[in-house]
This record gives C-alpha cells, sequence and structure tokens, in this order.
C-alpha cells in the first residue's frame, strides 16, 4: 500500500474507533507551495567577499522601548509551548538561541526556571507570550522578559488535555493540577480590532516602555490584521504559515486551517508599504516549517526581516522526527513532559547543538547573500529571487524564472 | 497670559506611581483622572495608590502584582485584568470585564458591572456589592466571585473549577454548575468579607444567609 493510502485508511479507523478526530502532530504532510518553489539569483553588483556581510537586526530600535532586541543573526526560535516540549527542550532551546545571539518567543505557560537561567548566564533575550489564556502570564512573568507577544493567531481549542496536566504542568498554566488548559478563541479583554492598540499601550504602560512590544498572527486577511498592528503602534509583527509544528492537533487543522508562509508575506508587505512601516522601524517576522538557511534567505527577500525556527530548532535540541509528538512520549525526550524522557535531553549539549545547527544556517544565509551580492542580508530583496513555477510567481509576486518579469497582475 | 494647566499623561501618572513604589514609599494619591486607560498598571510593589477622583477608562490596575489601589469613581473595562496579587478596590461602578484572568489578589467593587466578571478566573477573590447585568464566571477555573446583588446573565458557563456566591436574584443555571449548601467556613468568609467592605445590601446580619454557593456540578 502506497503511503497516501496508508495514512488515510490510519486516519480513518482512528475516526470510526472513537467517534473523535485523529489527533496527530501539527505538521501539514501534503505538499503545498513553499520557500522551494523560489531559486535566489544575483543582481548585477559585485559580489561581496562573505566575510564582510552583515546579518543582525534589531526590534524595536528607535521606537518606544528603551532596550530594543538585538539579534546577531536573522532568526529566532519560533513559540513552541511548555507541555508540547518539555523542561530540558526548552532550556536547551534558550541557551542554543542566547549562544547565537538571538531570541526565544515563547510559548504558553509562564517562563520555567531552567530557560530563565540559561538566558540569563548567556545574556539571551526571551519574549513572553501575551496568550488568550494568559497562561502564567503574570506580571513575575513579563518582568523577566525582554519583550511582550501578543498572540492573535488561531490556535486548536484545547492546549492542555487534563492526562498531561501534572503538577509542573499546572503550576506553569496557573490552572490546578489534572485540569484541562483551554485556549479561548480570542482575548476575553479584546474585543475589536481597536482594542488591540489598548493591549499594546497596556503592556508598554506596564512593562514601563522598557522592551518591544510585538503581535502575531496566522492565516487569513492578513493585510487587514498586518495594518491594523502597524496602525496599534506595534514594533513587530509575526506571522505564521500552516506548516508551523504543533505538538498535537487533529487533520483539519495540520492540513487544512491557515496559509502557506510564503502566500502571507506579500500582502503583510503591502501593508507595510501602504503604511511606510518600514520607514518606521517596525519589523516582519516570519515562521512555520523553516527547513534551512535557504528558506530564511528567501524570506528575507521576500520583505521578512527575521525567520523563525521550528521543526529545524527542535531537531537541534534532539528531536529526530518520530512523528508521536502527540504522545507526549517523544523516544528523544523533546516532546514530552516525562521526567525520564525529559532527562534524554542534555541541555548543555543539545544547547550547542542547536548554535551549531543556527551558525550553520547563518553561514548558508552569508553564502546566498555574497552569491546575490548584497553587503548585509537585510539588503535582499525580491530582485533577488525567481519564481519556478507559475503559482509561485502568482503568490509571490516574484518574477517568474524564464519569462524574467513579474507577472502582469503583479505590475501596477 | 496666564499659565495654562496641563494635565499630566497616563505615561507619567504611572511612572510616578513607579517611583514612589521603588523608592518604598508606603502610600501615594492622585487628586483625579480623567478617563486615562491604563491607570496603576504591572505595579509590584506593596505601595498604597489612591484616587480620589476618576473615572479611570480601561484596564484600570491591570497585571497588579502587589499594590494596593483604590479608585473613587467610576471604571472602565477589564479592571484588574490579569492581575496577580494585591487589591483593586473600585468604589464606583465598572463596565465589562471586572477580573478576566485573575489568578491572583483581590478586586472589589462598589457599584454595579456590565458583565463578563472573572471569565477565565484562575485564582483570587472578586467582590461586587452590586447588580451584575451580565454573565459571571464563565470558563473560570479557580478562585472566589461573591456578587450581594443580582446576577442578569449566565452563571458558569463552561466553568470548570472555582466558587460563585450570589446573594440576590439569578437566572436559571446551566447543566454544568449547580447550586450548593454553604458550608461554615463560607459563612465564615462572608462575615469577614462583610467586615471590611460593609456590605450596602445587608442590613442585618441574617441576611448574610442569603448567599448561595455555585460550584461544578
Amino acid at each position: 500500500m502506497d503511503q497516501e493510502k496508508e495514512e488515510l485508511l490510519k486516519r480513518l479507523e482512528a475516526d470510526l474507533a472513537d467517534g473523535k478526530p485523529m489527533i496527530r502532530p501539527g505538521i501539514a504532510r501534503r505538499p503545498m507551495v513553499g520557500f522551494n518553489d523560489l531559486v535566489v539569483v544575483p543582481t548585477r553588483a559585485m559580489a561581496q567577499g562573505s566575510k564582510e556581510i552583515g546579518t543582525d537586526v534589531s526590534i524595536g530600535l528607535d521606537r518606544y522601548s528603551e532596550h530594543p532586541i538585538h539579534l546577531e543573526v536573522p532568526m529566532y526560535i519560533a513559540d513552541m509551548s511548555y507541555g508540547e516540549i518539555g523542561r530540558t527542550a526548552k532550556a536547551a532551546l534558550a541557551l542554543g538561541s542566547a549562544l547565537a545571539g538571538s531570541m526565544v518567543l515563547c510559548g504558553h505557560g509562564a517562563l520555567l526556571a531552567e530557560e530563565k537561567g540559561a538566558t540569563d548566564e548567556n545574556d539571551g533575550r526571551l519574549v513572553a507570550k501575551w496568550s488568550k489564556g494568559r497562561f502564567g502570564d503574570d506580571m513575575a512573568n513579563l518582568s523577566f522578559s525582554h519583550g511582550v507577544c501578543i498572540d492573535m493567531s488561531m490556535d486548536p481549542g484545547i492546549l492542555i488535555p487534563p492526562d498531561i496536566s501534572t503538577k509542573e504542568v499546572a503550576e506553569a498554566y496557573g490552572i490546578p493540577k489534572g485540569m484541562t488548559a483551554n485556549l479561548p478563541v480570542s482575548h476575553l479583554d479584546l474585543k475589536g480590532e481597536d482594542d488591540l492598540k489598548l493591549h499594546v499601550d497596556l503592556l508598554r504602560e506596564a512593562m514601563d516602555y522598557k522592551v518591544p512590544i510585538l503581535v502575531k498572527f496566522s492565516g487569513g486577511e492578513v493585510y487587514e490584521k498586518v495594518r491594523a498592528a502597524i496602525e496599534a503602534g506595534v514594533d513587530a509583527v509575526v506571522l505564521e504559515g500552516i506548516q508551523a509544528w504543533r505538538a498535537r492537533t487533529d487533520d483539519v487543522h495540520a492540513e487544512h486551517a491557515g496559509e502557506p508562509l510564503i502566500g502571507m508575506i506579500p500582502p503583510a508587505i503591502r501593508a507595510f508599504i501602504d503604511t511606510k512601516a518600514k520607514a518606521k522601524g517596525v519589523k516582519l517576522l516570519v515562521q512555520g516549517g523553516i527547513k534551512g538557511g535557504a528558506d530564511v534567505f528567501k524570506a528575507l527577500a521576500m520583505g521578512a526581516d527575521a525567520v523563525g525556527l521550528d521543526i529545524a530548532a527542535l531537531v537541534g535540541v534532539g528531536c529526530r522526527m518520530a512523528g508521536v509528538c502527540n504522545s507526549g512520549k517523544c523516544p528523544q525526550g523533546v516532546a514530552t513532559i516525562d521526567p525520564r524522557l525529559e532527562a534524554k535531553v542534555s541541555v548543555k549539549e543539545s544547547g550547542e547543538h542547536l548554535y551549531n545547527l543556527m551558525t550553520a544556517f547563518t553561514d548558508e544565509i552569508v553564502h546566498l547573500a555574497g552569491y546575490a551580492g548584497l553587503a548585509h542580508v537585510s539588503a535582499a530583496t525580491a530582485k533577488n529571487l525567481r519564481a519556478l513555477t507559475y503559482d509561485a510567481a502568482a503568490i509571490t509576486g516574484v518574477r517568474l524564472v524564464g519569462f524574467d518579469r513579474l507577472l502582469p497582475m503583479w505590475v501596477h | 497670559m496666564a499659565e495654562e494647566k496641563v494635565a499630566p499623561t497616563t505615561k507619567e501618572i504611572n511612572r510616578a506611581l513607579r517611583s514612589y513604589a521603588e523608592a518604598n514609599k508606603k502610600s501615594v494619591s492622585i487628586d483625579r483622572i480623567k478617563n486615562n486607560n491604563h491607570i496603576a498598571v504591572g505595579l509590584d510593589k506593596p505601595v498604597k495608590v489612591t484616587i480620589e477622583r476618576g473615572p479611570a477608562g480601561d484596564f484600570f490596575g491591570a497585571l497588579n502584582a502587589g499594590a494596593n489601589i483604590i479608585l473613587n469613581g467610576n471604571a472602565g473595562r477589564f479592571v484588574g485584568s490579569t492581575m496577580s496579587a494585591g487589591e483593586v478596590r473600585v468604589n464606583g461602578d465598572v463596565a465589562d470585564g471586572l477580573g478576566v484572568y485573575l489568578s491572583g489578589g483581590l478586586v472589589s467593587v462598589k457599584g454595579d458591572c456590565s458583565g463578563a466578571v472573572g471569565s477565565h478566573m484562575k485564582g483570587g477573590v472578586i467582590i461586587v456589592d452590586g447588580d451584575v447585568k451580565g454573565d459571571v464566571g464563565e470558563s473560570m477555573v479557580g478562585g472566589e466571585i461573591y456578587i450581594t446583588g443580582d446576577v442578569d446573565g449566565t452563571i458558569g458557563t463552561d466553568l470548570r473549577g472555582g466558587r460563585i456566591f450570589v446573594a440576590g436574584k439569578m437566572p436559571e443555571l446551566h447543566g454544568n454548575v449547580k447550586v450548593k449548601p454553604l458550608g461554615p467556613k463560607d459563612l465564615g468568609a462572608i462575615r469577614d468579607h462583610h467586615e471590611r467592605f460593609r456590605f450596602r445590601k445587608f442590613q442585618t446580619p441574617d441576611a448574610l444567609n442569603d448567599f448561595r454557593l455555585i460550584e461544578k456540578a
């Protein structure tokens, strides 16, 4: 039986067994348009020696916050929650990202002592999530963080099922042990788009204008959402594509709910242009299924300022894609909260591996930037890209290879 | 030309409060605010903040983590949102979302609330000495809500933990919650709160027995 048939049967059998959709890890399995549909090309400028090529980016610089976040590399760790991944994996992500001069966008639940420790000791950066469930999002948590990201993305409703709601998870989420952590579909104190500004201002006031405020969206009406966020005064907009990793979700979310990342960047850039946001220092961060330096470079060339790593970062800290994240019994000890399994992740070693991985990605980005003739990776533009397919050219507004011009619908 | 008196901005007020708190001052008072949003948010020291005249806008005392904040006047939406410790007291009416996402501390209102009281509350105490013209305790997982007046909305929709006490009229309950008998400890807690807040609705101590306890069925 071919793989496709096997997977269909597995899903249908799970459905018929108990009348509930099959829960599975959240990476889309079916092929979707992505960064592989683009290639990198030089412009007529002279190629740079790769040693001179800059890779840094700042979030919140020359805006409202006293302490902008400075990233040495145009990458960060995408938000993954305690409960989806374990204590040691979280600490290793914090360590690896700190060593790389990067930041971690934190998931649901209070920051763990281990990740705070790894961050403090290595001068890392953690950005707390202002979540729709406000799990552990109290002032003590925010005070430690170097930024706050208002989560406006759509997630499946049940974040923590009761069977993994242990004492440790309950403590981090601020809920009684054994209780399900349900994620409300929206912030209960954010009723309309106008209220987003109220939240940006609330967090600026509560954090005494010290740290950048970010907002995160998933697919759907990207132009309108990004424009609203910019007008609400955020320092950075984070977009998450459908290929993002989740420990547990169902088929409809994993395969059908959301937009491929490369389709989200163009409307976001249109909103940035219409509001002159880049000139005002607002940054665009994108994440969801990034696999390597080439993906990062292409996202930058499409207009992003930094790119978040999810599954690649998990591999960095020990994941070997066993595909059982939803079971909570990850054989590598990453997607689990079982202390015996968590112990398989050595924070130091895994953190160093993640650092190596991010260093290799940075080299790849720099190589492509050098090939494209750029002095800084942020100088990459859509002119450094060609689309391999008509569809990719239509979606991205990148020149179609061979035709070598924009498709007519992109010519204004 | 006469010197114009400029009202301080929200940022200036909050910075002043923060500097008092950080200097370990015991108490500070502000003459009045005019509908400012986000007043006295994110304070994490045990300073007493009194605002002599309102009204306050939205998110009054939100993210409080230890201060004792008092407002004489009305307040807008989301008073004490995401607060984890300390106290916020409003002597006046408030709009929607009193104590949403509360995880600790005490939020009290001497007046009426429009609705969404204690939604997604995880801990702490909310006291309303007045009526609630909307829902109470939606998706609540922990903590306690006391309402001396009537509730004109739903109670405990999708409630999974925590306790709600209502003394006035209340609607028919959903299947997931039911009225349970008050224990001696509950009565003791109610008396203690009455002792402190002097509930307007109660002329005689016997009236305290009017409270009904609503919990997960």
